[in-house]
């Protein structure tokens, strides 16, 4: 693993929450019960369970199967969406909150 | 396999049809002159036209849809149809006292030549039009375009009928709507509501076609754009006309007539469509969106990013009219779906450009064609060559998804074998949670269908 990897086990949901805030990762990886409060962030999440009813994700034929839909899930539009065109973008209204 | 006759192999045409994605012009224009309050339809031609478009109508609506007929017999069909056309205005002011009557042609009158203007003068100067009561036409010949061309001749005779130059100046919007449902017309109207900005909007057909059952029959439902509103247009602070191929007309007319500032978009239907319309309202009107709003939005972006997985990538074909299919494949191209058949039947300039334009640089391989040859029978065609995940149309496009055992979609006129149309908007952000669920039931059905034992899924 590389140096700097944060490794925590026994997460819990107000320790996940601070952690998406900070590191805004392209894709999270849990179960069915963290999935929708993720997503809610406008971050994709992939379950690692069920593989969302998909997978398998075993084996080569597997780790293909992993890469599409890992592919599909940072890669789709509608993240893009989030903000109404009548509302100032995230990015922005951080910096305006910071000024 | 009823359309067993059907190859892959494509021929190009050019004098031939088969099995048309349109109908005539006259029906669109019986449709428009619905959406005036107290006006009977009139088609100047044979009964059969008239028979035709009201069986149409009512079955697609599930509703009574009244209209006159000049009744052409040999007669008329040598010396012209103005004799019937005079009896016909005294007859309907006498017995069925509409407010308006709005006249259309047929393919008979038209190739008479029949001139509509010098009719109705005729009858206003032999006082056959009572004091307050009115006549209106508009010309709608069905060797030219399409019933999407009929409706937009008859919202601009609106226009140039009523729309008053000298109105008083209001703060208010005129909205075209253009060839959208019932239930969406009454979407459209709640969604300006919410923003708190005022529209006048013609043809409305919510209250006509929608009407509730209550034990007895209106003849003139209480739904329709009434002529003092129509009148009052004129005097807007601007106009939006929602589609090209249905409302441009009437917005150029009311800028020309009124001096009404206007402008074209494209139909709402989906999130994008609906962003544009929705911010362009406001910033019109100078207004806030309400919490309302933003939060219908973001319960369709919501349910898109929920069940993106079972959408994604599937290739869809599409068949109807115009300005739906552009805001269509905006919204399928938005949900990483496949658009890759477009037809139309109405004669619509520049409609690749906006296909391609709403597909943003995505499905290259999309093959996308309007006009006369572009056909039901052009797209079943491609769909033997190569078939898609779902099938997107009218109720003619059943027999298709029948032989080539796909999933159908009923979106679009006619749908006569199915409820719904009426009553649930396809437009807006609600609009746009309706179509992906119906989306998501064909092709979550087909999987439930299709699935061995081993694989049927509980939660899929």
């Amino acid at each position: 693993m590389d140096n700097d990897t944060l490794v925590v086990d026994d997460l819990s949901h107000h320790e996940t929450e601070r952690l998406l805030e900070i590191y805004r990762p392209d894709i999270f990886c849990a179960g069915i019960k963290e999935k929708f409060a993720v997503q809610k962030m406008g971050i994709p999440c992939k379950q690692l369970h069920s593989y969302d009813y998909g997978g398998p994700y075993a084996g080569f034929r597997g780790a293909i199967n992993f890469f599409k839909d890992i592919d599909r899930m940072v890669n789709m539009k509608i993240w893009s969406f989030v903000t109404p065109p009548w509302q100032p973008k995230k990015e922005q209204a951080a910096e305006v909150a910071a000024d | 396999m009823l359309l067993r006759h059907t190859t892959d192999e494509v021929l190009e045409r050019n004098a031939l049809t088969v099995n048309p994605a349109k109908t005539c012009q006259p029906i669109g224009a019986m449709y428009a002159a619905l959406g005036i309050h107290n006006c009977l339809p009139h088609s100047h031609g044979s009964q059969g036209c008239c028979s035709y478009h009201r069986s149409t109508l009512t079955r697609h609506y599930k509703e009574p849809v009244m209209a006159a007929t000049s009744s052409f017999t040999e007669g008329a069909s040598v010396f012209g149809g103005q004799a019937n056309l005079l009896q016909a205005i005294t007859t309907i002011f006498g017995v069925y006292t509409p407010d308006v009557i709005a006249v259309h042609t047929t393919c008979l009158s038209e190739t008479i030549g029949d001139d509509l203007v010098q009719i109705i003068n005729k009858a206003v100067a032999e006082g056959k039009v009572p004091e307050g009561k009115h006549v209106i036409h508009c010309n709608t010949p069905s060797y030219q375009g399409s019933h999407v061309t009929g409706f937009s001749n008859m919202t601009k005779a609106m226009v140039t009928y009523f729309a008053d130059p000298a109105a008083e100046k209001t703060n208010q919007v005129t909205l075209f709507p253009g060839w959208v449902e019932p239930s969406d017309m009454r979407e459209l109207k709640s969604l300006a509501k919410e923003l708190g900005i005022d529209v006048v909007m013609y043809p409305d057909t919510s209250d006509v076609l929608d009407a509730p059952q209550t034990g007895k029959h209106e003849f003139y439902p209480k739904g329709g754009t009434t002529v003092e509103q129509i009148k009052a247009s004129g005097g807007s602070i601007a106009s939006i006309g929602l589609g090209p191929s249905g409302s441009a007309a009437a917005v150029e007319e009311l800028r020309k007539k009124c001096g009404v500032a206007g402008e074209v978009m494209e139909l709402p239907i989906g999130l994008q469509a609906t962003d544009k319309f929705i911010d362009r309202l406001r910033t019109i009107a100078g207004v806030s969106v309400p919490d309302s709003i933003t939060d219908e939005r973001g319960r369709l972006l919501d349910m898109i990013s929920d069940m993106h997985q079972y959408v994604h990538g599937k290739r869809v074909a599409l068949f109807g009219d115009p300005d739906q299919l552009v805001s269509l494949t905006e919204f399928l191209n938005l949900l990483d779906m496949k658009p890759v058949y477009i037809v139309t039947g109405t004669p619509t300039p520049q409609f690749e450009n906006r296909i391609r334009a709403a597909l943003g640089g995505n499905v290259p391989e999309a093959k996308i064609r309007a006009g006369a040859q572009a056909d039901m029978y052009l797209i079943h065609q491609w769909l033997k060559q190569e078939t898609v995940d779902v099938l997107i149309g009218n109720t003619y496009g059943k027999y298709i998804a029948r032989d080539e055992n796909i999933p159908f979609v009923r979106h679009g006129f006619p749908i006569l074998d199915r409820v719904g149309h009426s009553y649930f908007p396809t437009v807006g952000y609600k609009g746009g949670m309706r179509l992906l669920e119906k989306i998501l039931g064909v092709l979550m059905d087909r999987q439930d269908r299709d699935a061995p034992e081993e694989s049927f899924e509980l939660v899929m």
